[in-house]
């Protein structure tokens, strides 16, 4: 079976006065159905790699490479096209979630205007139905107020959940999460790790997640790819990386994961 | 406090913000409440003062408000001295039939609010053809409170367009806009007013000339907007929000007019407030000097015509009824337009 998003060969360079390689020949690929975890510290360019398939990185990134998403280079694609894909066919969890809303509307007014934008449902009564299911989903259950308060309203907690749901609710066949949980409290952390296996197991959706916490790879991914430094460091199943780590920067970052967990 | 309990705090703005409603009423039903045509001229009362309505009969009992009729006679510079004759009592009819019109546009009626039967009544007296300054003042009003609105419409959504687009999308389009922008804020406006006038036929149909102010008087409005919504822009389009919405897929026409846009309404409803006032003046000096509403038509800048001299405005003071509404109206925008501004700085708050 082809893979549902393949990157070749991707790099990244920032010009200007300081150049700088944010990212160098990278190369992966996701299969359909799975969670794929990206792990990297600060500054390995986790980041990078999560615009760039959306070629959403500032005019001062030079992209070369190849990225093919359900059989076509997308990389070769005009503003508009890529307008199309992005949200719908490919959605993206900001990194900072909870600053994601704009400061003027309502959150339930965004979120409508989101999917009746993205031609995602085009019934006013469903589009509700539709937000409420997205809400519970990400572990919101008091929907009314959420959608009928402004941004500076709610805690970023809660924002950052409505904005998962607001991804979540237009069902993307790929759905990239860059450090979804940072500012979260651990229960809800472990309950919105539940809402990710949920999501692959009962809705078939193939995830992207960007974290820097072993703990959530550990949890939550099939496969793993280690970035260092803007180079993929490795590429294995989960369970063959935790165990037996061949890169040295693998190593260590297991070794101090375990020596904190102890 | 939201944004209304911190408006009404201040008085003088609710004040002036009843007092604009009550114009605006005024000026759309002036049909209605105006007793004669803004052209109904009446050469035996030429420049007759504003008519005093009595509510005591002679013996002090209140009856129906009454009028006396004028009668003048004329002095050694042939200037009429209007007297009342006392014997003689019109009552002030509500509601009485006068010419017909069509209320709105939709109803065709000729009820108006009050009137008088026989004689005439002028409740801030006549001007040189004898015409009801008080209805011309109404019909007046039409003109210089829609300028300043429609105007400020169109050259606030040029500008916010325009400035959204130069601030969005940077580099070489945002360059060639402020070079724009700068040649038009280099022109001196009125002047430019003048000679864009001037360059059309003086004679021309006076709806004509009123759709043509807004143009020029819009055209020049919107460059100095234009640049301050840029500089906003630039600085609300590095917010984490904008990046979302892309990322979300909107399109760039979408994030500007609905994310990037609406977070400059604070700025912007200042700045209506405080052009409104620009647009109406400009009107009332063009039509001042005889370039813009023509005479039969009813301006507030028209009707100052007659008090160019001192020699009228000493003996009939009345003619400077409009420049009084000019003063009310751009005062009661600019005290709204201050309040607003007190209302949206965040460093002002009151807690």
């Amino acid at each position: 079976m082809k893979p549902l998003l393949e990157v070749k060969d991707i790099s990244v360079e920032y010009v200007g006065e300081k150049r700088n390689q944010a990212l160098e020949k990278v190369s992966f690929d996701v299969k359909s159905g799975e969670i794929l975890g990206i792990i990297g510290e600060s500054g390995s360019g986790k980041t990078t790699l999560a615009y760039s398939i959306l070629n959403l990185l500032p005019e001062s990134a030079k992209l070369k490479g190849s990225i093919i998403f359900k059989g076509s280079i997308i990389t070769e694609f005009k503003e508009n096209k890529l307008c199309y894909l992005r949200g719908k066919e490919i959605g993206i969890i900001p990194q900072d979630p909870a600053a994601s809303f704009n400061p003027v509307f309502s959150v339930g007014y965004q979120f409508n205007e989101f999917l009746k934008v993205k031609g995602i449902c085009k019934d006013a009564e469903e589009r509700l139905v539709l937000m409420e299911e997205a809400l519970n989903k990400a572990c919101l259950w008091d929907v009314n107020k959420i959608l009928n308060s402004y941004p500076h309203q709610l805690s970023g907690g809660q924002l950052q959940r409505a904005m998962i749901a607001l991804v979540i609710a237009a069902k993307p066949s790929l759905l990239i999460a860059d450090e979804p949980t940072s500012s979260l409290d651990v229960t809800i952390e472990s309950q919105l790790v539940h809402m990710f296996l949920r999501l692959r197991d009962e809705m078939g959706f193939t995830i992207i997640f960007i974290t820097h916490n072993l703990g959530l790879i550990e949890a939550l991914c099939d496969r793993v790819v280690v970035l260092y430094q803007g180079q993929v460091k490795e590429m294995a199943d989960k369970a063959s990386i935790i165990a037996a780590p061949r890169d040295e920067y693998t190593k260590s970052l297991v070794v101090s994961f375990r020596e904190v967990g102890e | 406090m939201n944004f209304w309990q911190q408006f009404k705090r201040n008085r003088l703005a609710v004040t002036m913000f009843r007092l604009l409603l009550v114009l605006y009423v005024l000026a759309i039903l002036a049909d209605f409440f105006a007793p004669y045509h803004y052209d109904d001229d009446d050469v035996m009362h030429a420049w007759a003062p504003p008519t005093r309505i009595h509510f005591l009969d002679i013996k002090q009992k209140v009856i129906t408000p009454y009028i006396n009729p004028y009668t003048f006679s004329t002095n050694e510079y042939y200037r009429r001295i209007y007297s009342v004759e006392k014997n003689v009592l019109i009552p002030v009819r509500f509601f009485v039939k006068g010419f017909k019109y069509n209320l709105l546009g939709i109803w065709s009626t000729d009820i108006h609010l009050f009137g008088v039967e026989n004689g005439r009544i002028y409740l801030l007296g006549a001007d040189d053809r004898g015409r009801d300054i008080f209805s011309r003042l109404l019909y007046g009003s039409r003109v210089s409170l829609s300028i300043g609105l429609i105007g400020v419409a169109i050259s606030f959504s040029l500008g916010m367009i325009i400035g959204g687009i130069s601030g969005y999308f940077g580099g070489w389009i945002d360059t060639f806009i402020m070079r724009v922008v700068e040649m038009i804020m280099l022109l001196p406006g009125f002047y430019f007013l003048l000679a864009l006038r001037a360059s059309f036929p003086p004679e021309m149909d006076s709806r004509q000339v009123y759709l043509l102010i807004i143009v020029i008087l819009s055209f020049i409005g919107w460059a100095s907007l234009a640049r301050v919504i840029r500089g906003m822009v630039l600085s609300i389009k590095e917010n984490e929000f904008v990046f979302a919405a892309r990322a979300l897929g909107l399109t760039h026409f979408r994030i500007i007019t609905r994310h990037i846009l609406p977070n400059t309404f604070s700025y912007v409803s200042v700045a209506i407030c405080l052009s409104i006032p620009g647009y109406i003046i400009g009107e009332a000096a063009l039509s001042f000097l005889g370039l813009g509403i023509q005479e039969p038509y009813a301006s507030w800048g028209n009707m100052l015509v007659l008090s160019q001299g001192i020699v009228t405005i000493e003996a009939y003071p009345w003619v400077l009824a409009p420049g009084v509404a000019i003063l009310i109206t751009t005062m009661s925008f600019n005290i709204i337009g201050n309040t607003l501004r007190d209302v949206f700085d965040p460093k002002r708050k009151i807690l």
